[in-house]
């Protein structure tokens, strides 16, 4: 039998769904690693997928919201194990339906749209941090319920992603000016609230996302505009950074040298692609278990890991 | 020991009461019981006060609380009890004090005796408006006044002046700008050359006066106007408190020039001056939204810009307003709104103040006690007896970190500037 | 048959009593509002034939729409609904199955959608509904016991609170647990409160209050709303009542306490809100404008002044939003909690049944 290669099946289910969440893909991957896996004893099983989850962090790049799905998957792995017993049923369950974690994520998308129509209201000045789905699906169904309101959207470099997230807004009618991401101080003032997605949601509530929404976020506490964040609960991760160091991606800048690159945009390789936003200046997360404060999402991941 | 009789036990028991409720009194900050014969000569001069001056101010609400206030004042003399009493917790502050004509001594000159009075009943109010009309009444003092023998004029006439100034302070503490004022007059006399006649150095000095009230109050006013209503622009809603001459005129002339724009009037009790800076700004045609202070959180949202009048600028940079005013500042200092304060030079003080405690000055509590919205709804007899105690500030200091900018004749400056300008331009403003 | 309808009319007559005094005002305050609506809540269950517990929750959430309906503002009102139909949601499945609602939704994301479902044979339904009523009965008294001691179980804690020789500033004249507290703690310790008089809507209050703490030998002097600023470096405390604590910790009171508090936070002066549980709601302030009332204009500016009512707009709101950032501590009934707990607390006592 051809070893199972987690990476590249985490790749596919990535490539051939554009609406899957990098944490729902890396559940797929591990159960299709279980339903082609033969395993005599629950011990043995636990150690297969801890191999797997292990292999996919470290192989593939940017691997913050890989890993909230590894991790949630390994817990109701543990859980069920531990509590239910009956682990061959609920296998059998999951390997059954093995979309159905797909269809599930994205209606979560869904629900979030509903819960954060509240937030969005008539005559707003709405800012946007590069590209996210889930604030693009939020935005949508407040267009579609005839809020009338206006985007800010920052281009998100080195990403551009941005430009992305512009198109798709105004593919649904809503107007939208783009921005270099320096001019957030000098439109900030004017904004009446930010929303940004996440890649993943630390232990203390803060967020991990695209390069930039930290300091989004800190003009926006000066100017006393709220910041939500806008993302769904299975990206929880387990981690708690304390500083901006703490993330492997800002390393790569502390790179000095007197040599100019040969080719032209050599630098921006070591840009790094995310960075972290402490809870205290985040106003509220908006998921689909409902409005949260930074300390409800501590709370919740205590009670989840820890009992 | 020797025996006293039945009566005499009687009238020393009545003597040690009597000794004891002053005694008390005095504690809790009240002023003495007076002679009935002095409170019927208040309540004359209260009639023709208010039979003089509401011809003059035009503003009703301010004159019958002047009127109510002095006959208040002498009704409760006749009772033992007051309705209302300062509390200790700021006994140290500045008081304003029930004066009548017959507390000024033989020299003070009938007018300053009516504007001492006009002051200490709130119907001038406003620094400007107190400068301006405390010189002109010392125009009027100066034009009287004759060199007794054996003195110079250049010595005697600051000492008659300094008996016009205490029974001005005694009838209401002085404000910064007339203070000001004061000691640039002091000045000036101080200098008359011994040579000139006593006729020509006075009507020298009542030019001179002329000009100081032109150029550091009307003309620097103007000044201020013209560069401020630069800071107004289309579709914005700018806030106020209270009232202030050089804000007003500024709306008026921004107005003038053709712009669009809101203004959102906030005021107080006890005086309700915004209400007449409602009035005049809506008869002229400028939008306005009238509000007290507890409504201040709902409007905020909208506001573009706070424009703050000023009783005095610290040489740290701390502003000295209406109170009222630091809590207009910080509200909008919170939501990143720009508050620009509207100050004349020669309300620049070499004071520096951290807090609004510190010094500052207690007006009546019966003020707060015995008006509501209009002066027809009073507090209910009963709740009126009780003694009942009332904090009734005058100023609050806004600390420099609150205020984004002040427009003065001179120039925009930041807060921190205050010192600079004032040690810079001694000369300049202080003429 | 008959006796079933005379049931029904009895109890419709104590709901449209009930919903007209709502209308009129006649009932009000959150303290007065919250027992009665309890009580009525009690009437409602002991007296209503209901089959399936089913209707009854059914029935009590249409009460509850039509009173949300009556008095909107009036979030006490809604709350004991809500905290009722919980109530009974919860002896209905015994203790609440999922742990407090949200991790377990999270693992629910890879969990088999059947295996929550209970089915229950008819038979079973009709013992379990003969069974719950005395214990529904039993959970809304209480509740009501809950709402009628609340002062007291909050007053207790004021001799902790407050030290002596403290200047103590209150917003909320209007608040009688404030107003008890105070008095608890003067009997044992000597402090100073400054009342700010709250114009116009409050301003009787104050002066109640004041003559009430001026009786128990407490200092206590009024202030007008404008010097706030002037006096906060004084002030040891800020202690003030609420209408109605919000999900996020933020609150509702009198107007003009927003102020207050974004002052108290520029002195560092530490802010005291006292509630009672009912008062808090799920509610998150999407928009806050819509959550406060606005009052009569008259009480600004007189209306018999033509310049005034023909020349500009006046405004009175009765209420202001005090965000969770201005406020250091929550003293309720049941104990002290920041403002960044209150959303636990808030899951604690109302979960998804109880919304309306």
């Amino acid at each position: 039998m051809a070893k199972f290669d987690i990476k590249e099946t985490y790749l596919r289910f990535l490539r051939d769904d554009p609406d899957i969440t990098m944490p729902v893909a890396a559940i797929e991957a591990l159960v299709q690693l279980l339903s082609e896996t033969e395993t005599s004893t629950s011990a043995e099983l636990i150690q297969t997928l801890k191999e797997a989850s292990a292999e996919l962090k470290t192989s593939v790049d940017n691997s913050m919201s890989l890993s909230a799905g590894c991790d949630l998957f390994m817990r109701f792995v543990l859980r069920n194990i531990r509590e239910y017993g009956d682990w061959e049923a609920c296998k059998g369950h999951l390997v059954k339906n093995g979309r159905l974690f797909a269809e599930r994520s994205k209606a979560a998308r869904k629900t979030i749209s509903e819960k954060g129509l509240a937030f969005v209201r008539d005559d707003d000045v709405i800012l946007v941090h590069s590209f996210s789905r889930t604030v693009l699906a939020l935005l949508e169904h407040a267009a579609k319920n005839l809020v009338r309101f206006r985007v800010f959207v920052t281009e998100a470099a080195p990403s551009d992603q941005g430009k992305r997230m512009a198109k798709a807004l105004r593919e649904r009618g809503i107007p939208v000016s783009l921005i270099v991401d320096n001019a957030v101080g000098s439109v900030i003032d004017e904004v009446s609230k930010v929303f940004c997605g996440a890649e993943g949601v630390a232990e203390s509530g803060g967020v991990i996302n695209h390069v930039g929404s930290y300091q989004i976020a800190v003009l926006a506490k000066n100017a006393n505009k709220p910041f939500y964040v806008v993302t769904e609960s299975h990206k929880f991760v387990r981690i708690f950074p304390l500083a901006q160091a703490d993330l492997p991606d800002t390393k790569k800048m502390f790179h000095f040298t007197v040599e100019e690159p040969e080719e032209q945009n050599a630098d921006k390789g070591l840009s790094p692609v995310v960075d972290f936003t402490p809870h205290d200046y985040i106003t509220a997360l908006i998921t689909d278990l409902g409005v949260l404060t930074p300390s409800g999402v501590s709370e919740e991941l205590i009670k989840m890991w820890y009992e | 020991m020797s025996e006293l009789t039945p009566a005499q036990l009687k009238a020393q028991k009545k003597a040690a009461k009597a000794a004891k409720r002053a005694a008390s009194k005095e504690a809790s900050g009240q002023a003495p019981t007076r002679d009935p014969r002095e409170a019927k000569k208040e309540q004359q001069q209260a009639a023709a006060k208010e039979g003089g001056s509401s011809s003059n101010t035009g503003n009703n609400s301010n004159n019958t609380q002047g009127g109510s206030n002095q006959s208040s004042a002498s009704a409760s003399s006749k009772e033992d009890r007051t309705r209302a009493s300062r509390p200790a917790l700021f006994g140290h502050l500045e008081k304003a004090g029930k004066v009548t004509a017959a507390d000024a001594g033989k020299d003070v000159h009938p007018e300053v005796i009516t504007l001492a009075l006009r002051y200490s009943s709130y119907q001038i109010v406003g620094s400007s408006d107190r400068a301006r009309t405390l010189l002109q009444a010392f125009q009027r003092v100066i034009a009287d006044y004759e060199t007794p023998e054996g003195t110079t004029l250049s010595r005697n006439l600051t000492t008659h002046l300094g008996h016009q100034i205490d029974f001005v302070i005694s009838a209401r503490p002085l404000s910064v700008s007339m203070g000001n004022a004061i000691r640039w007059l002091k000045q000036e006399i101080s200098v008359v050359s011994i040579d000139m006649s006593d006729q020509a150095a006075k009507d020298m000095l009542v030019e001179k006066i002329d000009e100081y009230i032109k150029e550091k109050i009307d003309v620097s006013g103007s000044v201020i106007v013209e560069s401020a209503v630069n800071d107004i622009a289309d579709g914005d809603t700018v806030l106020t408190f209270a009232h202030s001459e050089v804000v007003e005129n500024t709306f008026i002339a921004a107005h003038q020039a053709g712009k669009r724009f809101k203004i959102i009037v906030v005021d107080s009790r006890p005086l309700h001056e915004g209400r007449k800076l409602a009035r005049d700004l809506s008869a002229r045609g400028i939008e306005c939204i009238y509000i007290l202070v507890s409504a201040l959180a709902h409007v905020l949202d909208d506001v573009s810009r706070v424009f703050l009048g000023a009783h005095a600028m610290l040489s740290n940079g701390a502003l000295l307003s209406r109170v009222g005013s630091a809590l207009i500042a910080t509200a909008a200092k919170r939501k990143n709104i720009p508050v620009i304060v509207l100050c004349e030079s020669m309300k620049f003080s070499d004071r520096v103040q951290l807090d609004s405690v510190t010094l500052n000055e207690l007006a009546f509590p019966e003020m707060l006690a015995n008006t509501y919205i209009s002066d027809k709804k009073k507090l209910p007899e009963d709740k009126a007896k009780t003694s009942l105690k009332y904090l009734n500030l005058c100023y609050d200091l806004t600390p420099a970190a609150n205020l984004t900018k002040i427009i003065t004749e001179l120039g925009h400056l930041p807060p921190s500037a205050v010192p600079v300008i004032m040690r810079e331009y001694k000369s300049a403003y202080t003429m | 048959m008959s006796s079933q309808n005379r049931g029904d009319r009895e109890i419709d007559i104590f709901v449209e009593q009930f919903i007209s005094q709502l209308k009129r005002r006649q009932l009000s305050g959150s303290h007065a509002v919250a027992l009665a609506t309890a009580q009525l809540l009690l009437r409602f269950v002991s007296a209503a034939r209901w089959n399936h517990i089913d209707s009854l929750v059914k029935d009590i959430r249409a009460l509850g729409v039509r009173l949300v309906q009556t008095a909107p503002k009036e979030i006490a009102c809604r709350n004991i609904v809500s905290r009722v139909l919980t109530l009974i949601r919860e002896e209905q499945h015994g203790h609440k199955a999922e742990n407090g609602g949200l991790s377990g939704s999270m693992l629910g994301l890879l969990e088999k959608n059947d295996k929550k479902e209970e089915v229950l044979d008819k038979a079973a339904l009709r013992q379990a509904n003969r069974d719950i009523r005395p214990y529904i009965i039993e959970g809304i008294q209480d509740l009501i016991d809950e709402v009628a001691n609340i002062e007291e179980n909050i007053a207790k804690m004021s001799v902790d609170e407050i030290h002596d020789n403290q200047i103590i500033l209150t917003p909320t004249p209007a608040s009688e647990t404030v107003l008890l507290f105070l008095l608890k703690a003067a009997r044992k310790r000597n402090f100073t409160v400054l009342v700010t008089e709250g114009f116009p809507n409050q301003i009787d209050a104050a002066h109640n209050m004041v003559e009430k703490l001026t009786k128990a030998g407490v200092e206590a002097i009024i202030i007008p709303d404008a010097a706030v600023y002037a006096v906060m470096s004084k002030v040891g405390r800020v202690i003030m009542g609420t209408s109605t604590v919000l999900a996020n910790g933020g609150c509702l009171s009198s107007a003009g306490s927003a102020l207050v508090c974004a002052t108290a936070t520029q002195h560092s002066t530490p802010v005291v809100v006292l509630t009672a549980i009912y008062k808090l709601s799920p509610v998150y302030p999407f928009d806050v404008p819509s959550m406060i009332e606005i009052g009569s204009s008259a009480q600004v500016a007189d209306y018999s002044d033509s310049e005034i009512v023909e020349g500009f707009q006046v405004f009175n709101p009765l209420a202001d939003y005090v965000p969770p950032e201005d406020i250091q501590i929550y003293n309720t009934n049941i104990g002290e909690f920041s403002p960044a707990f209150i959303y636990r607390i808030v899951l604690d006592h109302y979960s998804d049944a109880g919304n309306l």
